[in-house]
């Protein structure tokens, strides 16, 4: 393993973030906390993105705009801006995309009254059907029978407020729709060597360092709400699973600034972190946190010239932002990090995000959500499978995982353990 | 109309308070119909178009080489700080060079000049003011026959932003955001004007009969307290009368008024800091148009429009002091000779009188604008806020209070006391002032080239 | 202060009109008679009294919607405040819209069961007896006295007849109870006199103990009391006294007090820039407020404190909205006692927010703001109002980096002998106080430079708002002005000259007993001059300040 591959535009701001301080900042030699002890809360953890190093000269196509891209010119000319002739005019994706439901036969149905998402079919439901417990996705499939959905098809969708069928519950059915997906080949990338190889599917990071494993930016790079997503001034705007933020403890510092042996701890926070006057989190409050294990990792790792970095380690971050619920899973993951004079932290983790659980979040934003954003589920379901590098399954014999580079910031938190008051 | 199953008779009620037989009268509803109801609407311009007055106030006055005019007369010429009135210059006229006189007495910081120029003599504290303000005075002239007899506004978020005194112990205190002023003026109780059929609603005089129980304490009362007391039992008592007489009016109908539309409720404030200078000016604009609404709704004739108090406390997001603060701390740059951040606040209140002239411009009565008919009487607690100085207080007028006023002119007054102004502004609305002002301000002589 | 104009012949005084800006400030909120408001009989209820009237006769779940006339303070204190003001027209439509309100939830379905109780019937067709019996209890409910009988029956005559113009019987009934809202006798509370005239009657006493000890309506026993004579009499008041202090209503009281005291209530409209403290906002600012309460009535109620230790005290109320402003971890909801290790610099009153970003810029410390407070909250000083007239013409250079602590800054306040003269008593208690920014957070550095927190108080060293604490703990003009304060609370008006001998026994037997507060209002209840009717009518304020006004014009 290198020294600091990273994402250079990420380390010069950080260093100014370390360097600089902040004039009019309040408190700054805490009257509370244990020595020793630095504890932060993560408000955004987003896709590093490659920043200038690496360019798409076109950009992938969501679902709608390659579906849009099929139809006979005179079809297509119905849904098309006159001003750009080859992309669909604003007003007109609402029935562009019924018109791709209908062609495809996507369907959706309402297990639970009361969906916000528009007008809903309701489901005819199975008699044993409880609605106070999620259903199984057996029963998912049966309920899709019951509404004439194609044989054996039917997921649960939209918060587990549907039962769906389309292109990014069943991606398989619709390869035409990854169409118009493109990958990312340029020669940049953020991220870290993780294998400890220099492959011919390695990058360079963004200071040249060579050996940098992030396939996941190869499959997804260059599609248009990832890639602006991890643009590092977009993202210190964006609060990500606010009401489930991740927690990052640092015991055992001694100096600060080089330290050979501290102790790194990642929970999942049970309080949702708030924005404070300035629209940044709020510094210093204090969290309660998931007692679920399987939320919580330990790991050793040094601080050298105030940057920490830490061994590999299993992460399972909690991702709750809107109707999506799909943790992240990282497997060996290492973390990177600045510690700011200001309480703040600036880092990245690097590791192996399982294919399951990445898929889990694209699946989970529905057809809808993809159209909304420009994503092409079979494209990226195709992609990730093809670029997968990482946790081959012996069974099947094919990756589980693959390469990623994440970026996070955060502010001085507590986290504060309710029972023993 | 349906019957109310009252009649005089049954009305009157026969019983004893402290052992003296008393009639005890319950107003029916006719005695309000027929006799006043003619009377309110000549009164309310069945032909004649009402005159509107109002105060305008903004903190921390000017500074004056960058705000004054040089010539006077018609078209005078716009210095920076005038620079944002250019819109409504022909609608303006402004008065520089009035003095405040103290003679002797102590110059309180924000106070002694704001209470001179709306009371005609500078007072230590409000609470001794010896007058009502100027706008009390006009309001207790033309006042009755709208709704309200007043309106107090205030941009700033506080009711206690507001310099109307009827004495020293009793503000008028201010509607202090757009929320409350639309649900005060368009809410329940308002009659739409120009709606076309009116019943009166029985609830008017069941609150006005129930008013009038309450007054009959009034002598009782009165007798049992001492001088002072008495006095602020008197001033209960007055404004109760003064809801009655609403009461009243809401069982008129009310005379069609032909720019009155009525406005939708504006969007929900945005919540935080009410002191920063963007947020005051867009709360100060959707106040001054609903103000402006009310107006030509005849809702009220008179009122009182705070921008910013007298200390300013204006600030910009992001900097530790305020404009009150810099008025005081901020070098004059050698460069340019004057304040450079004060200067800027300075033009963003010109600016907000700009927007208020114009949200009363922008509402067509008759053969001109609400404006036309208006009378704005708008000035500030100083004029160089430096050094507090009460001398050359910058008063702007707008409007020509149905055509009595010129407009577009500017008048400098050499010294003159500026109580001279309030004097003509009241002569113009019509009180029977000769005389105005106290001690050293005490002034006969109206400002005549203002008139017509 | 009657200054003639002065030009001031000086280096210019960089960051000079804090003080300025504080008076300019305050003074132009029209808060502050500076003519002593003398004995009166009608006292306004105020905001906070009325709403806790309106929730212990009709209920805690009785909305009560609409703005209210804006209390005054008198010399610095609401309470002496609500003996000068009356009501303005624009208030007094607000209170009439606010009665309505009430009345007619008060007689809604769901309430009118408990409230009303009885309805017309073959017994009483028109529901005048009903009405009758409406009357006769609210009106003594809310008048604080028996209604005469008369009144009584033209209220309930009223009522009837309301309802039937309105359509409607209860409409009636709430007509009526929206006109005793809106009644004086209800807005004010009015003494009587006692059958020798010297001392006030019975119900005036009931209504001045319970809004002295509890800050609301007398209840029912107290009424009783009343009514049945006892409190006319020394044992019979003091049991009502000792039943009030011992009642769990009683911090209702004390937190009036420190409310209208430390003027907490202005924490209301303050606002913070939110760029500069990003963590103060108004939630925060309204826990800053409950943090001092419950950190006042912990001391002393529930551990008979000595009100001196206020102002040392490690044990602070804290909520998890305080977290952030006071950097400490906080493992429980709701409120609690937070223990500061000794040595931390949070210890007594001067270091809790509220005090400290009350008395702050909305961007910045204010140390002359801070001294002035406690000079003048704590101390019961007056610190003059600055001079208008101050020439800047001589200007230093002030773009000046070396300036980095506010310290440096207001150095000018102290080297010019003019403005040394009044910032000299409230510049070095601020200074003492400045670890702590505009928005009570800790802070040991300011751009950079480490804050010197050394001062002097009265010629006394200190470092520190710790420090400072302890000088204010043993300096017994904080606990004479105490005293004074809460006598001119309980009696609404300020003191005269006639009133010294009782303001001097208050205050030795207050430092003889241990400093305890419900003892102190105990003396106070329980001294027959609280009961004093007010013989001679006196002048009017505008007679007063006439006579002043003409006074200092010669």
């Amino acid at each position: 393993m290198s020294g600091l591959s990273a994402n250079k535009g990420l380390w010069a701001g950080a260093a100014a973030v370390v360097a600089g301080g902040l004039v009019l900042i309040a408190a700054d030699a805490p009257t509370g906390g244990d020595p020793g002890v630095r504890t932060f809360v993560l408000s955004n953890i987003y896709i590093a993105s490659s920043g200038d190093g690496g360019t798409c000269p076109v950009m992938a196509d969501g679902g709608i705009e390659t579906y849009f891209k099929m139809l006979p010119p005179a079809e297509q000319a119905k849904y098309a801006d006159p001003a750009h002739p080859g992309q669909i005019e604003q007003a007109k994706r609402g029935p562009l995309e019924q018109a791709m439901n209908e062609h495809f036969g996507f369907r959706r149905v309402a297990i639970k009254g009361g969906n916000p998402g528009g007008k809903q079919v309701q489901a005819k439901l199975p008699p044993d059907f409880r609605a106070d417990v999620t259903p199984t996705p057996e029963q998912a499939i049966e309920i899709g029978a019951l509404n004439g959905f194609p044989k054996g098809r039917g997921r649960l969708a939209f918060s587990n407020l549907t039962v769906a069928y389309s292109a990014c519950t069943n991606p398989e059915d619709f390869p035409a729709l990854g169409k118009g997906f493109v990958t990312y080949d340029g020669p940049v990338s953020a991220g870290m060597n993780l294998d400890g190889k220099a492959g011919k599917e390695d990058f360079k990071g963004p200071d040249g360092t060579p050996g940098v494993d992030n396939q996941l930016w190869r499959a997804v790079g260059c599609v248009k709400p990832f890639r602006e997503y991890g643009e590092p001034k977009i993202a210190h705007k964006i609060f990500i699973s606010a009401r489930a933020p991740t927690l990052i403890e640092i015991r055992d510092i001694g100096d600060p600034r080089n330290d050979p042996d501290v102790t790194v701890n990642v929970y999942a926070g049970a309080d949702p972190v708030v924005r404070d006057g300035r629209g940044e989190a709020l510094a210093s409050s204090s969290f309660t946190v998931d007692p679920d294990p399987t939320l919580r990792a330990s790991v050793k790792g040094r601080i050298e010239n105030g940057v920490l970095t830490t061994d590999p380690v299993d992460l399972k971050l909690n991702y709750k932002e809107q109707i999506v619920d799909a943790p992240r899973v990282f497997r060996g993951a290492r973390i990177r990090a600045v510690l700011g004079d200001d309480g703040r932290i600036e880092g990245s983790i690097f590791g192996y995000y399982t294919l399951a659980s990445y898929w889990s979040s694209i699946e989970q934003m529905t057809q809808n959500g993809a159209n909304l954003t420009g994503v092409s589920c079979p494209g990226v379901k195709a992609a990730i499978e093809r670029y997968a590098d990482g946790y081959r399954d012996p069974r099947t014999g094919k990756f589980t995982a693959i390469s990623s580079a994440y970026n996070f910031f955060g502010v001085r938190a507590y986290i504060v353990d309710k029972a023993k008051s | 109309m349906k019957s109310l199953g009252l009649s005089r008779r049954n009305l009157m009620l026969r019983g004893t308070l402290g052992g003296i037989g008393v009639t005890v009268g319950v107003p029916i509803l006719d005695a309000f119909l027929d006799t006043n109801g003619a009377a309110f609407a000549a009164e309310l311009g069945g032909g004649r178009r009402p005159v509107r007055f109002g105060t305008w106030f903004w903190g921390c006055g000017m500074i004056p080489e960058r705000w004054q005019p040089k010539a006077t007369g018609a078209g005078y010429d716009l210095p920076p700080q005038l620079a944002p009135i250019a819109p409504v210059r022909d609608h303006v006229t402004v008065l520089s060079g009035f003095d405040v006189v103290l003679d002797g007495k102590g110059n309180l910081p924000h106070i002694s000049g704001n209470t001179a120029v709306r009371t005609g003599a500078p007072a230590d504290v409000w609470q001794s003011i010896q007058a009502p303000t100027i706008d009390v005075a006009i309001a207790d002239m033309i006042g009755a026959g709208t709704f309200f007899k007043s309106l107090e506004l205030s941009a700033d978020g506080d009711p206690r932003t507001s310099y109307s005194f009827r004495n020293g112990t009793t503000i008028n205190a201010a509607v202090p955001s757009p929320a409350e002023l639309y649900a005060k003026i368009f809410g329940a109780d308002f009659h739409d004007p120009n709606k076309a059929d009116f019943k009166p609603d029985p609830k008017f005089m069941v609150r006005r009969s129930v008013l009038s129980g309450v007054s009959e304490q009034r002598q009782a009362l009165l007798k049992s307290v001492g001088a002072a007391d008495r006095a602020r039992l008197d001033q209960y008592f007055t404004s109760l009368r003064e809801t009655e007489n609403k009461l009243a009016l809401q069982l008129q109908k009310p005379p069609a008024a032909e720019a009155c539309i009525v406005p939708s409720a504006p969007a929900a404030a945005p919540s935080g800091d009410i002191t920063d200078v963007r947020g005051r000016r867009a709360t100060h604009k959707v106040m001054a148009d609903l103000l402006a609404m009310a107006l030509a709704c005849n809702q009220t004739r008179v009122f009182n429009m705070t921008y910013s108090t007298a200390a300013s406390d204006l600030r910009e997001a992001g900097n530790t002091t305020g404009y009150h603060q810099i008025t005081h701390e901020e070098p004059i740059d050698r460069t340019i000779g004057f304040q450079p951040r004060v200067d800027v606040f300075a033009t963003q209140s010109m600016e907000a009188w700009a927007d208020f002239v114009a949200a009363l411009a922008a509402i067509k009565e008759g053969d001109g604008t609400l404006l036309d008919n208006t009378l704005v009487f708008a000035h500030s607690d100083v004029s160089y806020a430096k050094n507090h100085d009460v001398t050359g207080i910058p008063v702007m007028l707008a409007g020509s209070a149905g055509k009595k006023f010129k407009t577009g002119v500017h008048i400098n007054g050499a010294g003159e006391p500026i109580s001279r102004i309030g004097l003509t502004v009241q002569q113009a609305m019509g009180l029977p002032v000769d005389g105005w002002g106290m001690d050293a301000m005490r002034t006969k002589r109206p400002v005549s080239e203002l008139f017509v | 202060m009657t200054g003639t104009t002065r030009p001031l012949r000086s280096p210019l005084l960089w960051s000079a009109f804090a003080l300025l800006g504080a008076c300019g400030l305050a003074a132009a909120r029209a808060d502050e008679p500076t003519a002593p408001i003398g004995p009166s009989q009608v006292r306004r209820l105020s905001e906070a009294q009325y709403r806790n009237t309106i929730a212990d006769l009709f209920g805690p779940d009785i909305k009560v919607v609409g703005r209210f006339e804006p209390d005054m303070r008198g010399n610095g204190l609401l309470a002496v405040g609500s003996s000068a003001v009356s009501v303005s027209p624009s208030g007094f439509d607000q209170y009439e819209e606010i009665a309505r309100g009430i009345a007619a939830q008060v007689t809604d379905k769901e309430h009118r069961a408990a409230q009303v109780g009885c309805e017309p019937g073959p017994a009483d067709p028109k529901g005048l007896a009903c009405a009758r019996r409406f009357a006769e209890k609210f009106g003594l409910q809310l008048f604080r006295r028996p209604l005469a009988s008369a009144e009584a029956a033209a209220w309930a005559q009223r009522a009837v007849q309301s309802g039937e113009a309105l359509g409607n019987y209860d409409a009636g009934l709430a007509a009526v109870l929206a006109g005793m809202l809106t009644d004086p006798r209800f807005l004010f509370r009015i003494d009587m006199p006692g059958r020798d005239r010297v001392a006030i009657d019975g119900y005036s006493r009931a209504a001045r103990l319970s809004y002295l000890l509890w800050d609301t309506t007398p209840d029912a026993e107290l009424l009783e009391a009343a009514r049945a004579g006892r409190l006319d009499s020394p044992e019979g008041l003091s049991a009502q006294v000792d039943r009030m202090i011992a009642s769990a209503r009683f911090a209702g009281g004390v937190r009036a007090f420190f409310t209208d005291f430390l003027r907490l209530d202005e924490i209301e409209t303050l606002s913070k820039d939110a760029l500069i403290f990003p963590a103060f906002s108004s939630s925060v600012a309204n826990a800053t407020r409950e943090q001092t309460l419950r950190t006042i009535t912990d001391l002393l109620i529930d551990h008979d404190g000595d009100y001196r230790d206020l102002f040392t005290t490690r044990r602070f109320a804290m909520t998890k909205a305080l977290g952030p402003i006071y950097d400490i971890p906080i493992a429980r909801d709701g409120w609690y006692m937070h223990e500061f290790p000794q040595g931390d610099p949070r210890a007594g009153l001067l270091t809790q927010a509220s005090l400290l970003a009350l008395h702050s810029h909305p961007g910045r410390t204010s140390p002359t703001l801070r001294g002035k407070a406690l000079r003048e909250v704590l101390l019961c000083e007056t610190i003059p109002t600055p001079p208008a007239n101050v020439n800047f013409a001589v200007v230093q250079d002030v773009n000046n980096p070396t300036l980095k602590t506010t310290r440096a800054r207001l150095q000018a306040h102290l080297d010019d002998e003019e403005c040394a003269s009044c910032h000299r008593r409230t510049d070095p208690i601020g200074l003492g106080l400045e670890q702590f920014d505009g928005a009570g957070q800790f802070r040991t550095r300011e751009n950079g430079e480490t804050i010197d927190i050394r001062s002097q108080f009265d010629k006394v060293d200190f470092d520190g708002a710790a420090a400072l604490g302890r000088l204010l703990h043993d300096d017994e003009a904080a606990s004479t002005c105490l005293v004074k304060s809460v006598w001119r609370y309980a009696n609404g008006r300020d003191a005269g000259d006639a009133d010294t001998p009782s303001l001097e026994a208050l205050t030795k037997h207050f430092a003889g007993d241990g400093h305890r507060f419900p003892a102190l209002l105990r003396s106070i209840a329980t001294d027959p001059a609280f009961y004093a009717f007010p013989a001679t009518p006196r002048r009017s304020p505008r007679q007063v300040a006439a006579s002043r006004i003409t006074e200092s014009s010669r």
